[in-house]
């Protein structure tokens, strides 16, 4: 039986330091020790059914290992019901769940799941597993198929940690939250005693302790999660890739110019669309500035309460600067950007690695986002974009006036940092996946690169 | 005199088919009366320590009644009584039987049936698993979950339907004796979680009374405590320890284990974790605060 991998995770470290030392360098990378075995890269779902961010960069890295010529397979989660939608591809496989069947607190699925997933790992002789979730699988099948195989777990975001959607976000007050204890999760949630808040958290201690080695796609969620239990030395940093990647459009700016501002993504409560609304009536009393500016919303609106739809529709009918443009395609989300000359990122919550800002940085778009967690990690204030006070529509009026400027605009997109591919993406991954140490396997014959 | 509420103390069983014609009389001041008939079907029956909250908030102060102490008595009696009442669904017999009182929670339910299904193959060929759970909203729940378990694994488990699950160590006595002809046991209380050294104890914990400490997951550091939440004995030393003993009501665990008892006993230390501390109303603290179990 694999046994855990340090006892250190059980205790809250109250490590804060970066991890940035731990970061992965895409050039000194030796591919010898996974060359020829099966990695499985596991995701909760599949592009084909949901484009969710972990999913989309799960699917992206098995690409990207494909590319490369390694033996990859794709294993996704996939509800009963959609059996007749999921479209799967070369190498791809489905275990499926029944999402009534599911507990959201302790996280733990049916035993039908865990013995699916199991099928698949010994029939298609799995060397690594790369999870990219926990969640539809649930803990109990993760802690079976980590006895299989190494694993390597890559973190999207930290529903492990709040149980509030993963949001470190309280309720009801909807303050930012910064670290979690039984105590204070328990007054989030009264429904729940503070001892199963602390078993949750043992639970999930106890089950990541079998993982050979996690990945982080930025430090600040890393560095919750090392401030949180797990091991430093296992955290690694890897930004995620982008499937495909095409020669930006850069725009020319006449001396009157109108500078379009673009929100793309879920407009739900936790993105913020709120702020650039009571930022758009700020703006309405600045003649000048609204005349030369226009805030372009892209998305669909997702649990929004009936008052914020009211206010939503009441601003598109009072401000002409503002418009929605409704929902979009992944496909589409380059030429969308490239009509815009900044991306807004205005979300209430710490975020992660939002891909919207690599897609940002793809087509060469400067972001102004709120200066809090991993949004002010990847976008750097004053150098690959701007940012404004949390919460603080006032600040976001002050920036959008700052940035509609050819000068700072040019500045900014010179800050730009360039964005991985698949291919980067995955050769990191594979200098991570060779530190593991490998079970004695068969090797099977190469397999020729997509 | 429709919407009008009374309520009335009597000393003594009453059993549900005696009540039947109930007469309300009312005297005037004028020295007339008026009788009226009370349908059997609006009599609510508050006879036992499961709603002691309601009775305490229909008479606050009944703990100064000089009836009290008999009451409370009866009380205590009566939750041994209701916990015989049980129905089975599915009995695997075994020799030594690990006993779980089914959580009364939808999420707790999940984590009791992942740890069996994690640490069941690894105890002893004469060992089964014992759900009792109540046969309420969640019985749905436990249902589903016990029979994946009975498929996904050759071992005996068994699901028995106790009236409320709180007094589920009352009815292990009765449930193992006949249907599962267990010698001995292990039993882990609805608000328990075993932990691995736990598990690991649970097969060999059959050499008389054993106290599986319960710690708080909250205070790692303080050690755990002896309580009947989780413990180990023969069957016929539980039963006959429950025919001689006045024990408490709202379940065995809801008074610590007498003194003389804790002397013979013995103990696993970090074997269990709580998964909440209820908080027993005034009234049942009250009822169990006159004797030591």
């Amino acid at each position: 039986m694999k046994t855990p991998k340090s006892s250190k995770v059980t205790a809250q470290s109250g490590v804060t330091q970066s991890v940035a030392a731990e970061s992965v360098a895409a050039t000194s990378v030796t591919t010898t020790a996974v060359r020829g075995k099966r990695i499985a890269v596991v995701s909760h779902s599949h592009p084909s059914i949901s484009k969710g961010g972990a999913e989309i960069a799960a699917y992206t890295l098995f690409h990207g290992l494909r590319r490369l010529g390694y033996d990859a397979v794709f294993i996704g989660a996939c509800q009963q019901s959609q059996r007749g939608k999921i479209e799967l591809g070369p190498n791809e496989y489905a275990f499926y769940y029944d999402p009534h069947i599911y507990d959201h607190f302790y996280h733990l699925a049916s035993s039908d799941v865990s013995a699916q997933l199991l099928t698949l790992i010994r029939d298609l002789k799995i060397d690594l597993l790369n999870f990219h979730h926990f969640f539809n699988l649930g803990l109990a099948a993760f802690k079976q198929a980590a006895q299989e195989a190494s694993v390597v777990f890559t973190i999207h975001e930290f529903l492990s940690i709040c149980h509030n959607h993963g949001q470190m976000i309280t309720r009801p007050a909807q303050i930012l939250c910064s670290a979690s204890s039984p105590n204070a999760c328990g007054a989030c949630f009264p429904e729940y005693s503070s001892q199963q808040f602390a078993l949750r958290k043992q639970n999930f201690l106890e089950s990541l302790s079998l993982v050979d080695a996690f990945v982080s796609p930025s430090h600040f969620l890393a560095d919750r999660f090392v401030a949180w239990g797990l091991e430093k030395e296992r955290m690694n940093v890897i930004e995620n890739g982008l499937m495909y990647l095409h020669p930006p459009h850069l725009a020319q700016h006449s001396e009157n110019h109108i500078w379009k501002f673009g929100f793309f993504g879920q407009i739900n409560p936790f993105k913020g669309v709120d702020i650039i609304l009571q930022a758009c009536e700020l703006i309405s009393k600045k003649p000048a500035l609204a005349a030369g500016i226009r805030i372009l919303i892209h998305g669909n609106l997702i649990g929004q309460s009936d008052a914020f739809v009211k206010k939503f529709e009441a601003a598109l009918e009072e401000y002409d600067f503002l418009s929605y443009l409704g929902p979009y395609n992944n496909s589409s989300v380059n030429s969308l950007m490239e009509n815009c000359d900044y991306i807004l990122m205005p979300s209430r919550w710490w975020e992660n690695s939002p891909v919207v800002i690599q897609e940002a940085y793809a087509v060469k778009r400067p972001l102004i986002c709120t200066g809090i967690g991993g949004m002010a990690e990847k976008v750097i204030n004053n150098v690959s974009g701007l940012h404004f006070a949390f919460n603080d529509p006032a600040d976001l009026m002050a920036v959008i006036e700052k940035g509609a400027s050819a000068t700072v605009h040019n500045a900014l997109v010179n800050g730009i940092p360039g964005v991985l591919t698949a291919e980067d993406m995955a050769q990191q991954y594979l200098s991570v996946f060779n530190s593991v140490k490998s079970r004695a396997v068969s090797e099977p014959a190469e397999v020729p690169a997509e | 005199m429709q919407r009008a509420g009374f309520s009335a103390f009597f000393e003594g069983d009453i059993e549900d088919a005696e009540i039947g014609d109930l007469r309300l009389k009312i005297a005037y001041t004028d020295r007339t009366a008026l009788n009226f008939q009370i349908s059997p079907k609006q009599v609510r029956k508050i006879s036992h320590s499961g709603a002691a909250a309601r009775l305490q908030n229909i008479y606050p102060t009944i703990m100064a009644e000089p009836f009290f102490p008999r009451m409370a008595k009866a009380l205590r009696r009566l939750d041994k009584q209701r916990a015989r009442n049980i129905t089975v669904l599915h009995a695997a017999p075994c020799q030594h039987a690990v006993v779980f009182a089914a959580p009364r929670s939808q999420s707790d339910i999940y984590l009791m049936f992942a740890g069996i299904r994690e640490h069941m193959n690894a105890l002893g060929k004469d060992t089964g698993i014992v759900i009792l759970a109540s046969p309420d909203e969640f019985r749905a729940a436990v249902v589903f979950h016990f029979n994946e378990l009975k498929s996904f694994s050759d071992r005996p488990v068994s699901l028995i339907f106790v009236e409320d699950v709180r007094l589920a160590a009352y009815a292990v006595p009765s449930s193992l004796e006949k249907h599962i002809q267990a010698k001995t046991f292990v039993f882990v209380s609805s608000g328990t979680y075993l932990s691995a050294a736990g598990w690991a104890a649970v097969s060999q914990a059959r050499d008389g009374l054993t106290f599986l400490d319960v710690g708080n997951p909250v205070q790692t550091t303080a050690p755990g405590e002896a309580t009947f939440s989780c413990f180990a004995w023969s069957v016929a030393g539980l039963k006959a320890y429950l025919d001689r003993t006045d024990t408490p009501a709202g379940g065995l665990d809801s008074l610590p284990p007498a003194a003389k008892l804790m002397t013979l006993a013995k103990r696993v230390p970090d074997a269990a974790n709580a998964l909440f501390f209820p908080s027993p109303s005034p009234l049942l603290h009250a009822i169990n605060s006159r004797f030591e179990s």
